[in-house]
């Protein structure tokens, strides 16, 4: 029986991408790369040109009649994978506008097949593709000279050993456009624009020979170029859950009891309370019991005021390394780029412990576009994490509704394996923080509702408060069968 | 020199790309060297050589080297305003590095 040919992969220096991709994009193919125009598309080509054109495996670069050649290299130039020394010798630009001008195609043809057999390039790119379109509509070529024209440029490349792209102005994408049809690879960008907010998102339409990950991915133009943000992959284990597992301290002496014995590794909890109940204190204090066992540990911070110059304890984290910090400072994120920078920081500190803080943060600082699907990118991006085998803390702030029983806010209760509400409560005449382990998933773990204070920056956690009834409700009544004073329920927490 | 500087160039940045670079540097040299002409007027496709062959032909040798050198001189440094001097230089190598015919390239570009 014959081996089927194998498919060499060639990686498109493009970071990201050859994750969407599946490996990188198949040896001789076939490209188009297409979208509207500033979607980054000739930036596409000139970062994997850049990154594959070598001397053994030189690469053309044909311009037509779309961006002058001079201006292209102009603003090319200002990306780190502009190598200036790469010009003239492992890549060389060819201009065709004289060519494409008159709309003739044959000749437009003749001169690349002349170039390429003269040069032998490995990797041929035409740019842009639309002006070759647009030149032959003026001369009422006929779509089938067109696709005559593409196909046997496809065949003449392909021959020629040559993986070629062709950069597309602007195709609509329900056309029936005969480019789709000879392409092996349609890499789609586009621009989603919401109010002030611009989102920039590739799709792999078409990728003959493998499975590319479907949808549509988002990726970011920088000084460096163009990084993608794959979508979120994640595997669920489905034994996991029937295995005891290790269960992670929390660093606040009686909280471990409450949930069962600590948190169990790999599990994803929220802290949920309102504002100034201490959910960042109890995140740091996870992060430094962590830190104290060895653990390396990576916080995202969104707030405004950065989490460091706030919190003592993790200003001091941060500082002695055994935290990372991830702070995006960045506008019109999406959950998959935080989860890259997440998981790019787990991998490279091995971190076991992960925070959150806080989900009120993070949505404001999401692009409008992805505020709709918050509630199912947050469940992709827990769920990723956990998959990874890290536990994950979330936190989130939930306004006190004395009528309104909620334990997280964004309808996020299932998706996470474990729940710490956190509330005001009035005793006294005096604001009193509680506690209340909400569930912990696949394990028992306490039903009370605790008192506590937070201390010298830490939380110190009470006993239950039995002599109160109604705490839920925000202002709770004295039980009259049991003693006021002396009975236990907050001896010894004074507020700090 | 000018040959081989079309000759380098018009692969890359087209004839026309080459004829529009061509004309702006004739413009700005002739306001300090009025003999070397102005561009023609309205879109030029090509360079005439042979006109600016003329205009030198009708100069002393030493105005004529002169002029040549500051049109050059304008010319690379339009390129390097567009491209930068590491792609410029990258461009114009087989023209501008030392050859038998550089002399006029390899002067200071401040003189």
């Amino acid at each position: 029986m014959t081996q089927p040919v194998t498919l060499t992969r060639l990686p498109t220096g493009v970071p990201g991408l050859d994750t969407v991709l599946a490996g990188g994009l198949p040896e001789y193919s076939f490209n188009l790369i297409a979208g509207p125009p500033g979607s980054g598309k000739t930036t596409l080509a000139h970062q994997i040109m850049f990154a594959l054109a070598s001397p053994e495996r030189p690469a053309l670069y044909f311009t037509v009649l779309g961006e002058p050649a001079l201006k292209m290299l102009r603003y090319q130039q200002q990306f780190e994978f502009f190598d200036a020394a790469a010009i003239n010798s492992s890549i060389r630009f060819i201009n065709l506008s004289d060519e494409a001008i008159g709309g003739d195609l044959d000749l437009v043809l003749r001169r690349i097949v002349e170039e390429v057999t003269a040069a032998g390039p490995a990797l041929v790119f035409v740019d842009s593709f639309r002006s070759v379109m647009l030149a032959s509509a003026a001369e009422g070529t006929a779509t089938n000279q067109l696709q005559a024209f593409v196909q046997q440029l496809g065949v003449q490349m392909t021959s020629w050993q040559a993986t070629t792209f062709l950069i597309g102005e602007y195709f609509s994408e329900t056309e029936a456009n005969p480019v789709f049809t000879v392409a092996d690879g349609i890499i789609w960008l586009r621009q989603s624009v919401q109010r002030n907010s611009m989102v920039r998102k590739l799709e792999i339409m078409k990728m003959r020979g493998q499975a590319t990950m479907p949808g549509l991915h988002t990726f970011r133009i920088t000084a460096a170029g163009i990084k993608v943000f794959a979508s979120a992959q994640y595997i669920v284990d489905s034994t996991s859950s029937e295995v005891a597992l290790p269960r992670l301290s929390m660093g606040v002496p009686k909280l471990d009891e409450m949930l069962g014995g600590g948190l169990p590794n790999g599990h994803s909890l929220l802290v949920a309370g309102p504002s100034g109940s201490g959910k960042s204190i109890l995140a740091a204090s996870f992060l430094a019991e962590g830190a104290r066992r060895g653990e390396h540990g990576v916080i995202a911070s969104f707030e405004q005021q950065p989490t460091r110059r706030r919190n003592p304890l993790l200003a001091a984290l941060v500082a002695s390394a055994p935290v990372s910090l991830v702070d995006p400072g960045l506008l019109d994120l999406s959950i998959d780029e935080i989860l890259l920078l997440l998981m790019d920081e787990i991998e490279r500190t091995g971190a076991r412990r992960v925070v959150i803080d806080s989900l009120s943060g993070l949505e404001l600082g999401l692009a409008p576009t992805f505020r709709d699907d918050f509630r199912e990118s947050l469940a992709r991006l827990v769920f990723a994490l956990s998959s990874g085998g890290v536990t994950v803390l979330v936190t989130s702030e939930l306004e006190d509704r004395y009528t309104d029983l909620r334990f997280s806010p964004y309808g996020t209760a299932f998706m996470t394996d474990a729940i710490i509400v956190q509330r005001y409560i009035e005793v006294d005449s005096r604001l009193r923080r509680m506690m209340a382990i909400v569930k912990v998933r696949g394990s028992a773990h306490s039903d009370e509702l605790r008192e506590y204070a937070i201390v010298d920056g830490q939380i110190v956690i009470g006993e239950r408060l039995e002599a109160e009834e109604g705490l839920l409700g925000g202002r709770p009544t004295r039980r009259r069968s049991l003693p006021r004073s002396g009975g236990g329920g907050r001896e010894g927490i004074t507020d700090a | 020199m000018w040959r081989d500087i079309v000759r380098q160039l018009t692969p890359i940045i087209g004839p026309r790309g080459i004829a529009a670079l061509y004309g702006r540097s004739l413009y700005l040299t002739s306001i300090d060297i009025p003999w070397i002409g102005r561009p023609p007027e309205g879109l030029s496709e090509t360079i005439d050589l042979d006109a600016l062959h003329s205009a030198f032909a009708a100069q002393p040798a030493v105005a004529g080297a002169q002029g040549g050198t500051a049109l050059l001189h304008t010319f690379q440094m339009l390129l390097e305003s567009m491209v930068g001097g590491a792609l410029t230089e990258r461009l114009l190598q087989d023209v501008l590095l030392p050859s038998s015919s550089g002399d006029a390239a390899q002067q200071d570009p401040a003189t």
